[in-house]
């Protein structure tokens, strides 16, 4: 397999603020990443160096083997949407589309009215005049009809009901399987997303955190749920990054992945051990980085 | 497809501003002045000086293309330099439309007595002894400087926002300011009358080649940092 992507020391300031630190991270052929991380943290502007539409401050770049800046080898095989697509005022549905589908060599028209008419969006209706999700789901079609070798989907679903957004999960994962390709999904929503991403890339501060593999990084830590006093005795000497109590009863995170004999051991205490949510370990992981840097400010 | 064609086929769907609007602006002040014209009829020949309009909006068409289209096309994985190769064939290709459309009209006007009313709208009397293909030469010229003039002031804006833009204005403003003050003190004025009266109106209008193609490069060095 081959690297779609590879970023070394990639850095982008603005005065003395440096919205990317040294970020270094290279993508294969083929998986969907999760590019992950709080509001602020530098997924978009990794994602505009990404596609030469923003110029970095130092550091490297290459898509498919390449430099991306007027780089129509490169360009031509990526697909960047973003959730604030700006479009010109006079151009509808339609317009869109067409101009699309001449930008893109691997433009599947067909494909692309099944998702008009699955998204529900009016051809002829100017893309300014639609409401903010509509917006939203032109810039989904053009993204899943482009079928680019490497499409990038920055929040595309700002004020996406949750049905259409489903709508747009399922047709990712259907046209993913069919005609696989790199696909870079940055959101919030990690929940939703999570049994999508097969590796993720978690960015905070403009650093890079995490650049896991999505399997592993579920199996890195576990709940144990049950009464205080038998959680407490089962997670002691265990690292634990979470604890909440309601009434009698406690639920630990513990890092790690419980191994066969603490299964059994949590089981006849009568606890219940789950695995943890991405979403929850990126809260905590994104949560402390932060609160332990205002504690060593405090000092 | 080719992604120079491809941005020219992009710009050509957008009709209302390529074709029509600047037609219709022609179009509504033509009218207007038609009216007034006809009810003041007095047998005198009346000049209207209504031709401006169609140059003013290829400026602020030059203005509006770079906000309107740049980010769109850029999004969709369009090269700078094809958006600006693309934009310039769609515009030159509408200037040199709207030259021949002037020609046209300027032929009308002269075969129906300005009208039926004496009402000079698009005859320029000052070039009107011009053969043919110098006056579509000329409005050709004039067109598309406003066009780039417009270009240039908007990419500028692009890369260098709002403050650069201020800042290229006051700059100008001083620049002009020291030319008028300069020439006022060394006593020049009578100079440059000569200088400008020794040249046709042909001559003198194929020299704004010059700063059309100064303003065509500008924009391009600009576009070529511009970021979406």
């Amino acid at each position: 397999m081959t690297n779609v992507v590879e970023v070394r020391n990639l850095t982008k300031s603005y005065g003395d603020f440096k919205a990317l630190d040294s970020v270094s991270f290279a993508l294969r052929e083929d998986k969907i990443y999760g590019l992950l991380g709080r509001n602020g943290a530098g997924k978009t502007t990794i994602m505009h160096l990404l596609t030469a539409q923003q110029f970095p401050s130092g550091g490297e770049v290459n898509l498919f083997g390449e430099n991306p800046y007027e780089n129509n080898r490169v360009l031509a095989r990526t697909c960047f949407i973003k959730e604030s697509q700006k479009y010109p005022d006079t151009f509808t549905v339609r317009d869109v589309m067409s101009v699309a589908a001449t930008l893109f060599e691997n433009w599947d028209r067909e494909y692309a009215s099944r998702l008009i008419e699955d998204f529900r969006l009016p051809l002829k209706r100017r893309v300014k005049k639609l409401s903010r999700g509509m917006q939203s789901s032109v810039g989904i079609v053009v993204g899943l009809a482009s079928r680019a070798p490497l499409t990038i989907f920055d929040e595309p679903y700002l004020g996406l009901d949750a049905v259409a957004r489903s709508l747009f999960y399922e047709h990712l994962i259907e046209d993913y399987g069919k005609f696989p390709r790199t696909v870079i999904l940055s959101t919030h929503l990690i929940d939703e997303v999570s049994l999508m991403l097969e590796h993720v890339l978690l960015i905070d501060k403009g650093k890079l955190m995490i650049d896991e593999d999505a399997e592993a990084l579920r199996g890195s830590a576990y709940t144990v749920t049950g009464a205080a006093a038998k959680v407490e005795r089962f997670s002691k000497d265990k690292q634990i990054i979470r604890k909440e109590s309601f009434g009698g009863l406690l639920s630990v995170t513990i890092v790690g992945q419980s191994s066969e004999s603490e299964q059994e051991e949590a089981r006849a205490s009568g606890l219940e051990t789950a695995p943890v949510s991405l979403q929850q370990l990126i809260v905590h992981l994104t949560k402390t980085e932060s609160s332990q840097e205002k504690e060593g400010e405090r000092k | 497809m080719n992604r120079v064609a491809c941005v020219v086929r992009s710009h050509s769907r957008d009709k209302w501003s390529w074709y029509v609007l600047p037609w219709f602006v022609v179009g509504m002040a033509f009218v207007i002045n038609w009216a007034i014209g006809a009810l003041a009829a007095e047998g005198d020949v009346i000049q209207t000086g209504g031709i401006a309009s169609i140059f003013v909006y290829m400026f602020v068409s030059g203005c509006i293309s770079v906000t309107q289209s740049f980010p769109f096309l850029i999004s969709l994985s369009v090269r700078r330099r094809d958006y600006f190769l693309g934009t310039t064939i769609m515009a030159s290709a509408v200037c040199l439309g709207s030259a021949i459309l002037l020609y046209a009209l300027t032929e009308i006007e002269k075969a129906t007595g300005s009208w039926g009313i004496g009402m000079r709208f698009f005859t320029i009397p000052w070039i009107d002894s011009i053969p043919d293909v110098g006056r579509i030469w000329m409005y050709l010229i004039v067109l598309l400087l406003m066009f780039f003039l417009g270009f240039f002031i908007s990419c500028w804006h692009r890369r260098f926002g709002r403050i650069g833009l201020w800042l290229l204005s006051i700059g100008i403003f001083a620049a002009v300011t020291l030319a008028l003050v300069l020439t006022t003190r060394y006593e020049r004025w009578d100079d440059l009358g000569r200088f400008l009266g020794g040249f046709s109106p042909l001559g003198l209008i194929s020299w704004l080649a010059a700063p059309t193609a100064l303003l065509f490069a500008g924009s391009y060095l600009l576009l070529r940092k511009a970021t979406v």
